[in-house]
């Protein structure tokens, strides 16, 4: 019923069922062995259909993501585990809640898919589904397993996460605070209109009615909605700081009391109004701009799967059972499944098996161990499962020690002061002063008899909205904006914070470089003789580690789908530098550079040849990004100092920089992550030079936490990201110029603010100072200053 | 004029009666997920809750 609308809906991209689409998710194919782009989406496509699901891709209204990209699904026996059973599930009126988190969720028609899968294959359990934040809650019987369950959805394509406790939603009480705000200021303006408008006919009694009820509704917004503001306030005094909440708090508590006493006298003016205009404005501000950090937070929380929070333990009788990581003890043994990372330093029980370092000292190539040696925590493992037994508690190991130095420094880290922080303590000190000066001139020189009025009105026009709305509303648009560009801003601080970078360090391997080749694209020439030797190729990895080995090893293990036996090839030799060369069934294999492999064919690339024939030409990218020369380029003319930090070996730093064009002596290699922070700090200390480390790994993430400002680039590990104050989505460095060119307009947009503020202040507060404003003025001026600042926050892009 | 004594409060105990649903809306979740319940309307067969629909479930915010 819906399906001609919401084919036309699909902006990029095809839809399932075209020539040359994945029949699953709708990208593009890359080679042509198959109507599916990757064997997750095959899997899905033939779930859905098995389960009589079609109407799925009717549904269907925006693109949804290849199932290859989506993260890892963890093992779903950890819902099962009795740890998280006791810790994280609870029973409610009898079925057990298993909170989840769905990665991949894209439209209703993912949410559809998940809940009619379930329904039709278990009756007694059902799924609640929150799309915006991908959370989700699953109620089964309390006796049965879930991880049935969630290996369900995970072959759907959506794979299924922990959900981290930290997430929960305080929105509520903002809302609720922003409700009672407006609804207070709304009924108390319909009354001072009447007072406004009054043409001499409003007998005292009235005004009084009408000034006792304003007085009450005052007091509750004051109590509900303004209790935030006195709370920042009372921080600031006692942590000796100045906040823009202090003089807002002053002039709401001076507002409300002085307008309860001309209440009770029954004469004088009241400023019930204004107060609760202020309230209501200023909160409106934070709510948008808390929604929209929220909604970044999130987008980078729901791929996360942060590490450290389990492990895979071995007990008694060859089992494994998940435990927290934080009960792991010394001497204990752990298992780790390939794409997995050691959490703590241990020695290797069964051997030999190959490590990927990359993360922890930013070696490109993977490191073989034996049985019995020391692999160092953090190490991913990368071929079959091992086991390890651990040589130091979950505690003290390599994610909970990062994760503590991190905090600790990002705690102790002397920040640049902001430009709007900088800009909000001048406001402060300029209006609360001239209140006070305007309240000792009454008070002792001039006698008048309401002294504090002049004082109060003074903090009143003093466009407190400025700060209260247009930062919040700048930043808002600055990381809406960000989302939509690949950039997830973390918290407000790094936008300014980026904007001020003057050095920018990068991180080599993962960063400048991919973590390692990927394939670009295939071609097969002879689908029946791959066919042959795909059983062989799968385990192919066994014998080498070399990254052109391990994608195609993995690329067989992606066509031949689950359950099929992996067979291991037969006199295998690997000449370094050229190729492989194995028997598989009896035929002889070799797979190589041209020169090795196929030197009749003219085609450059990989080529994977069987008796003979040439069988697969398998093209795989440029170690360094493509697009890193033209952005570093780009950056340096923009005034930016580059510099490159690595843990890989000083000859790779070395011909990474001469590809870049860039200096030898800005790229230094061999470092440990201590060192990379040390280098950070040093220019930290050396003056007040914002400088900004750009890296993926976990070797990074001290050096992210010495730098004025963390970016992670997309792909890097979960700490890091979890970590890093600025976020990359889209793969590659060119987000980066995006995140620069955000924040640089966000922080002439707070300027432009400020220059507003500035020049109505001029005009505002000495009209206070001489008494010129009257409850009416100050009620206009309000909702006029804010009008403008509104406007000039959200004013198109373009012209600046 | 006097009617206002009256129509005043009136007013301000509806206005209150409002504030009241408003809160209950933002207790019992009807903010929490914006999305979802307006397209399952639309769709027919109410997927989720169908297995669910005899048993009494609590707790969905």
């Amino acid at each position: 019923m819906v399906m001609v609308g919401v084919r036309a809906a699909f902006r990029h991209g095809r839809t399932p069922d075209q020539e040359g689409a994945c029949a699953h998710c709708g990208s593009a194919l890359k080679d042509n062995t198959g109507p599916w782009c990757c064997h997750g989406c095959r899997l899905a496509r033939q779930m859905i259909e098995g389960m009589r699901l079609d109407r799925f891709y009717d549904l269907v209204d925006r693109q949804i993501r290849p199932v290859r990209s989506r993260r890892q699904p963890v093992d779903p026996e950890i819902f099962d585990s009795p740890w998280f059973r006791d810790n994280r599930t609870r029973l409610v009126h009898g079925k057990r809640e298993t909170p989840l988190r769905l990665n991949g969720l894209t439209c209703y028609a993912c949410v559809w898919v998940c809940r009619e899968a379930l329904r039709k294959t278990d009756d007694r359990a059902w799924i609640d589904i929150n799309m915006s934040t991908a959370r989700a809650r699953l109620y089964t019987d309390p006796d049965r397993p879930v991880a049935p369950l969630v290996n369900l959805i995970n072959r759907l394509g959506y794979s299924v996460g922990v959900d981290t406790p930290e997430d929960e939603s305080p929105d509520q009480s903002l809302l609720l605070s922003l409700g009672v705000a407006w609804f207070c200021f709304g009924n108390i303006m319909l009354l001072a209109f009447a007072e406004y408008f009054d043409n001499g006919s409003m007998t005292d009694s009235f005004r009084a009615l009408f000034h006792w009820i304003s007085a009450g509704l005052a007091a509750m917004c004051l109590g509900i909605a303004g209790r935030g503001f006195f709370r920042e306030a009372w921080n600031s005094i006692r942590q000796r700081r100045l906040s823009i909440d202090l003089p807002l708090a002053l002039a709401l508590a001076g507002a409300f009391i002085l307008s309860l006493v001309h209440t009770i006298r029954g004469e004088g003016a009241v400023y019930f109004d204004s107060l609760t205009g202020i309230i209501a404005l200023v909160l409106t501000g934070r709510m948008v701009q808390s929604m929209l950090l929220r909604r970044a937070r999130r987008l980078v929380l729901q791929d996360l799967q942060l590490p450290g929070l389990f492990c895979r333990r071995l007990v008694e009788g060859g089992k494994t059972r998940y435990e927290s990581l934080q009960d792991l003890q010394a001497g204990e043994t752990l298992r780790l499944l390939p794409g997995e990372s050691l959490p703590v330093e241990g020695r290797l029980v069964n051997g030999p098996a190959v490590f990927s370092l990359e993360s922890i000292r930013g070696e490109a190539d993977p490191v073989r161990f034996g049985a019995g040696d020391l692999v160092p925590g953090g190490a991913l493992c990368l071929q079959q499962p091992v086991d390890v037994l651990a040589l130091e508690p979950g505690a003290a190991g390599v994610f909970a020690g990062i994760e503590w130095q991190t905090s600790r420094l990002l705690e102790g880290r002397a920040r640049l002061p902001g430009l709007a922080h900088r800009l909000a303590t001048a406001f402060t000190v300029v209006v609360v002063g001239s209140a006070g000066a305007a309240l000792c001139m009454d008070l002792f020189w001039l006698q008048t008899s309401a002294p504090f009025s002049r004082a109060l009105a003074t903090l009143l026009v003093a466009c407190p909205c400025v700060f209260g709305l247009g930062l919040p509303l700048v930043m808002s648009r600055t990381i809406s904006r960000g989302i939509g560009s690949g950039v997830l801003f973390k918290n407000p601080e790094a936008i300014e914070n980026l904007a001020a970078v003057r050095e920018i360090s990068f991180d080599k391997t993962g960063t400048l470089t991919h973590r390692e080749p990927e394939i670009l694209c295939e071609t097969l020439y002879d689908d029946g003789s791959l066919k042959a030797v795909l059983p062989r190729l799968a385990g192919l990895d066994q014998h080498s580690s070399h990254y052109a080995v391990r994608a195609l090893a993995a690329m067989a293990r992606d066509r031949l789908g689950d359950g099929k036996e992996i067979e291991e090839p037969r006199d295998f030799t690997e000449v370094p530098g050229a190729g492989v060369r194995f028997i598989a069934d009896g035929r002889e294999v070799l797979y190589g550079r041209r020169e090795f492999a196929a030197p009749r064919e003219q085609e450059e690339g990989t080529w994977l040849v069987v008796d003979g024939r040439s069988v697969l030409n398998i093209r795989f990218s440029d170690l360094l990004r493509d697009e890193a020369p033209a952005v570093m380029d780009t950056l340096r003319k923009a005034g930016a100092d580059i510099r490159v930090l690595s843990g890989d070996l000083q000859e790779k730093v070395d011909a990474v920089m001469d590809r870049l064009g860039m200096d030898r002596g800005a790229g230094r290699g061999g470092l440990m992550p201590g060192e990379k922070q040390e280098e950070m700090m040093q220019r930290d200390r050396r003056g007040p030079v914002a400088t900004a480390m750009v890296g993926d790994g976990l070797n990074d993430a001290l050096a992210h936490a010495g730098a004025t400002v963390g970016v992670a680039v997309a792909g890097a590990d979960d700490l890091v990201r979890s970590r890093a104050d600025i976020v990359l989505t889209k793969r590659g460095l060119r987000p980066l110029l995006a995140a620069i060119a955000t924040s640089r307009f966000a922080v002439r947009r707070i300027k432009q603010v400020y220059g507003f503020a500035l020049a109505y202040n001029l005009l505002a507060i000495p009209a206070a100072l001489l008494g010129w404003v009257s409850p009416l003025v100050a009620a206009l001026a309000m909702p006029f200053s804010s009008m403008l600042v509104i406007l000039i926050a959200l004013r198109p892009a373009g012209r600046d | 004029m006097e009617v206002l004594y009256f129509l005043v409060p009136v007013s301000l105990l509806l206005a209150f009666v409002a504030l009241g649903g408003f809160v209950w809306a933002v207790k019992s979740g009807q903010y929490d997920d914006l999305d979802l319940p307006a397209k399952d309307m639309v769709f027919d067969g109410s997927p989720g809750r169908a297995g669910a629909q005899d048993q009494d479930k609590g707790g969905s915010a």
